[in-house]
């Protein structure tokens, strides 16, 4: 395979298709990629044209050739390409430009904002890419993304299935974000990690917008950059574009000190737009470019550069938490969720996941973790499994750049898990130990360091992506190891230079007042080059002594970040308010946290079970009944739910560290139907459902009968839950009803949305209409007691 | 002509979408206030419009409430507006830490995109008066008859994924959620259009302004 592109002259790429072909009258709202089919001789034309232009590369018309826009245009994705890539093979003839595979957004918003699965999006970019080699395409440009897991699931589809090269390139608003919110040093960062060839901006924005986040890019990679602006900014009332071929050439000038190497047009522009970037940079030479490495993990929208102590929550993590345990069992995936809020909201800059736990999948629950934070929170996360299969879980569905933890110095260990790093791009914790274990001295764990360090490297993953755990030793069982690993952490951070990393919480385990060994361990270990603590960040503390830290050693200018924490901070008011609401009062105003320590002291001396039925129901029902006459408004209803639920999990709590039966009235299967989006009706429901003492199974939102069927069957329920909001997807829950009913499932249905009736309801053979939440509790009381 | 995206969140309707219309309670109020200060924070609202002789979307054009609607325009203007996904990503994060100022964060949301769609269209209503023109009221997909199938053909006709980031799912529901489309009717006399009133309005029943006597537009 050639060079994408040159290293001893600029590659010129070609301009706009679209407007090519509205010039050449295409009917609007007509997919234009049927035109290799039914009018080829117009699109072999307009690729002669940019070859002779001066194209090293052309795209064939292929922009919007997946199956989703294709559907019902009468040709399959296969044909449509086949022409396509035929027409634009025919121009090229007898010149040595190259033929791209244009691949452009499938047109549906993904998961989790939208309804399009990652899985779906991989399948629908993997039948395009086969496609192209097969019509002989001779390099894949991925281009216009907005969303960096949909570019994602487009770079794995081709790498996966084809050998082509791979040319990426999304489209970015003017503050340097696309739509989605995506950075440019995101894409950077994924592109390059996922062995793009080549890493691009294009479309939105002309040459002079497009130029500092040009800059911006070209400072994030070591990957050859291309640009296609538009021609200028259009107007917004007849899409006209403002810059003539010549100002386009004289705008993209500058782009030369940046260090890229290829230039084109995107929207508005045409082979006269070409033909003078051709003349201008057709014989000219790319400048080298160089680029400090630098260690960086993102998601799409925050890129965490680890230049500062960096402090990784470690609260996802189930051992030794028996709460963490079930709700892994029961697959309660709004726990983790919760954990992600409340680590992030505490100053967390990165999270640890990890969902090992013997008799469940963990690769599974791996992928629904990954998936379920990342709709919750915007920090990068480190996926902690010593699973190979976990690990590839976990990073494929996993948007943005993450940290895996972990590897160590044993060979078959390295042999494994390497390769899935260096696949996925994902930076990696090596932990100084091997076969033999732990060796007790520093220069010991300093040379299995080494090994993993240099293991890394000759498996492709850059030096500062590795991060090396010296691994902490409890200081009550092995006093003497204590400062065998703080003086580990100084040798690695300064002799091999790379970032380290470690597990602090573990020190004081066996001594009393573990929090104040945790902080001074902390401080010390940071003092000795530690840059990621993994730490509990809940902890005021331990946040309070990082913080301090880094104003002490001048990483944090002028203190503005510890000022802005702690300034007119007032200490911590005493618990144990003398005059704390009875959790009966808490409930029905709504007050969480005094509903919480309310429920804690009064578990001391009553049973959970006792606590649930003689308090917090009846607190409830008082409520419902207010809201039922019309003298408390939903809101209120809900801040009173919310200090039952914080009433409810002090409970649980308590019930599972006593080992004795749930408090479980029954579960419920609760779902927003197949087609419909609107879910905070049903996630009312659920929250007041669960505060009642029923298992709710929420299944999310478009759901397709099947998996409906599936949970009921397999959980057993008496009564399930549908709700959809809008007109047209009332059908979706008729036939999910349908579905439940020809399961020959004993269960009731219940239903709710705002266009329904009790009238349509029943017409669609659900046993009740739910008119609001309140009114959902009196029917699982009806139906499971 | 660059298009104002700013929007307004009008307590007394968020306050109506939560049930609680016209209330004196002051922690629903401070809750309904708290939540259009999120969204104000939160949302990137984005627009785009066209303006086409109504021939180009009579494929579009079905039922007979548009057609109506429309009656006495020879062109049309198409508008699109969102408030971005940070909008739905705030609420979806919101329902974990406080489902009740998630709730009036959602509402919140509603009235928000309803404003920015308004403000748009005076803009372009002023914009046309100046030059002889009268624009009709709004009409979106989903009023009266006018079914929301055409959304996705009427996305790609706005090319709005890659001008406002907004698209379609399967089953015509835009996302990012908090979103509306809309035609207004241009002519060169005085038009009203005819909106579509509450005949075949599909919350017919359940409406608290119908039960008032008020209608929605």
């Amino acid at each position: 395979m050639s060079e994408v592109f040159k290293k001893d002259r600029y590659t010129i790429l070609d301009g706009a298709m679209g407007t090519m072909l509205q010039k050449s009258g295409l009917e609007l709202g007509r997919q234009p990629d049927v035109l290799g089919i039914e009018q080829p001789e117009i699109v072999e034309r307009i690729g002669r044209m940019y070859v002779e232009s001066g194209s090293d590369w052309i795209c064939a018309n292929t922009f919007g050739a997946n199956r989703k826009k294709l559907s019902g245009c009468g040709y399959t994705v296969e044909q449509v390409i086949a022409a396509s890539v035929g027409c634009a093979k025919s121009a090229c003839r007898g010149s040595e430009c190259r033929v791209l595979l244009d691949v452009g957004p499938i047109g549906e918003l993904l998961e989790p904002v939208g309804t399009l699965g990652f899985e779906e999006a991989y399948d629908i970019f993997r039948q395009e890419m086969v496609a192209g080699e097969q019509a002989g395409a001779q390099g894949i440009l991925i281009e216009t993304m907005t969303d960096l897991y949909e570019v994602k699931a487009a770079i794995l589809a081709a790498k996966e299935n084809t050998s082509l090269p791979v040319l990426v390139s999304m489209s970015f608003e003017e503050r340097g974000r696309t739509f989605t919110g995506c950075t440019v040093e995101s894409l950077a960062l994924v592109a390059q990690g996922l062995g793009a060839d080549a890493v691009g901006i294009n479309c939105s924005l002309g040459p002079r917008e497009i130029f500092p986040l040009a800059k911006r890019l070209c400072s994030s990679t070591t990957l050859p950059v291309f640009i296609k602006p538009n021609a200028g900014l259009p107007d917004p009332a007849t899409g006209a574009y403002d810059i003539s071929p010549r100002q386009f050439c004289d705008e993209m000038a500058c782009y030369e000190a940046l260090g890229i190497s290829a230039v084109g047009g995107c929207c508005g522009t045409t082979p006269d737009y070409i033909q003078h970037l051709a003349e201008y940079f057709g014989q000219k030479c790319p400048k080298q470019r160089e680029v400090t490495a630098r260690s960086c993990v993102c998601t799409p929208t925050e890129l965490v550069e680890i230049d500062r102590v960096t402090v990784i929550g470690e609260r996802i993590n189930p051992t030794g938490k028996k709460r963490f345990q079930a709700a892994l069992r029961e697959g309660d995936l709004d726990y983790i969720a919760e954990q992600a809020i409340e680590q992030a909201n505490a100053g967390a800059r990165i999270l640890d996941v990890n969902v090992g736990l013997p008799g469940i999948d963990e690769a599974e629950m791996m992928r629904r973790a990954v998936k379920t934070i990342q709709s919750v929170t915007d920090l990068p996360l480190q996926l902690d499994s010593t699973r190979a299969d976990v690990l590839e879980a976990g990073l494929r569905v996993y948007n943005g750049k993450a940290i895996v933890n972990s590897v160590n110095a044993e060979e078959a260990v390295l042999e494994a898990i390497l390769p899935v790093c260096k696949k996925y791009g994902a930076a990696v914790v090596g932990l100084t130990l091997d076969e033999h274990g732990i060796p007790e001295r520093a220069e010991e764990r300093f040379a299995l360091a080494k090994r993993i360090v240099e293991a890394a490297c000759s498996a492709g993953i850059p030096r500062e992506d590795v991060f090396i755990d010296c691994l902490t030793l409890t200081a009550s069982a092995q006093q003497q190891a204590v400062r065998e690993t703080l003086r580990a952490v100084q040798m690695v951070k300064e002799r091999l230079g790379v970032k380290t990393v470690l597990g602090v919480s573990n020190i004081s385990f066996g001594l009393p007042c573990r929090e104040q060994v945790n902080t001074s361990f902390l401080t010390l270990a940071l003092a000795h080059g530690l840059d990621m603590p993994i730490l509990n960040p809940n902890s005021q503390a331990m946040m309070a002594a990082v913080a301090s830290f880094e104003v002490l050693y001048n990483l944090d200018p002028e203190s503005t970040r510890y000022i802005a924490q702690y300034a007119g901070k007032a200490p911590q008011p005493a618990a144990g308010d003398a005059r704390a609401p009875e959790l009966y009062d808490a409930i029905v105003q709504g007050l969480r946290s005094q509903a919480a320590h309310a429920a804690r002291e009064k578990l001391k001396s009553m049973p959970p079970q006792e606590l649930v039925n003689q308090i917090l129901i009846p607190a409830l029902d008082s409520v419902g009944e207010r809201f039922e006459k019309g003298t408390l408004f939903l809101p209120q209803l809900l801040q009173s739910a919310g200090a039952a639920q914080a009433a409810f999990d002090e409970v649980k709590e308590k019930i599972i560290s006593e080992g004795t039966k749930g408090a479980s009235k029954g579960k419920i299967v609760i779902a927003t139907v197949k087609g419909d989006i609107h879910d905070i009706g049903k996630n009312i429901v659920k929250v007041i459902l669960e505060n009642y003492g029923y298992e709710m199974i929420d299944l999310g939102r478009d759901v397709p009968p099947e998996r409906v069927v599936e949970a009921a069957r397999s959980n057993n329920v008496r009564l399930v839950g549908l709700s959809a909001l809008m007109t047209t997807t009332l059908p979706s829950m008729a036939q999910t009803i349908e579905a439940l009913h020809q399961a020959g499932l004993a269960c009731k249905i219940m239903v709710g949305g705002a266009v329904l009736t009790p009238e349509y309801a029943e017409s669609i053979g659900a046993d009740f209409y739910a008119r609001d939440a309140k009114q959902s509790v009196d029917i699982a009381r009806k139906v499971l007691g | 002509m660059k298009l104002n995206l700013s929007f307004e969140v009008d307590l007394e309707e968020v306050l109506r979408m939560l049930g609680a219309q016209g209330t004196k309670d002051q922690a629903i109020r401070d809750l309904a206030r708290q939540a259009a200060e999120c969204v104000q924070k939160a949302a990137v609202p984005r627009a785009t419009y066209q303006r086409m002789p109504c021939e180009r979307l009579r494929p579009l054009l079905l039922g007979r409430d548009i057609e109506m609607h429309l009656q006495g325009c020879s062109e049309l203007v198409a508008i699109a507006c969102t408030l971005g996904r940070e909008t739905d990503c705030l609420i979806q994060r919101m329902e974990f830490q406080n489902m009740a100022l998630a709730v009036a964060v959602d509402a919140a949301a509603s009235v928000g995109v309803e404003s920015l769609v308004q403000n748009l269209e005076q803009q372009l209503r002023d914009q046309l008066e100046a030059q002889g023109l009268f624009l009709t009221g709004r009409f979106s997909p989903g009023y009266g008859d006018y079914p929301i199938r055409v959304q996705n053909d009427l996305l790609a006709l706005l090319d709005t994924p890659r001008r406002i980031g907004l698209m379609a799912t399967e089953t015509h529901l835009l996302t990012p959620r908090k979103s509306i489309t809309a035609l207004c009717g241009v002519a060169s006399h005085p038009v009203t259009g005819r909106l579509a009133g509450c005949e075949h309005c599909a919350l017919r029943e359940k409406c608290t302004k119908r039960k008032e006597g008020k209608t929605c537009v």
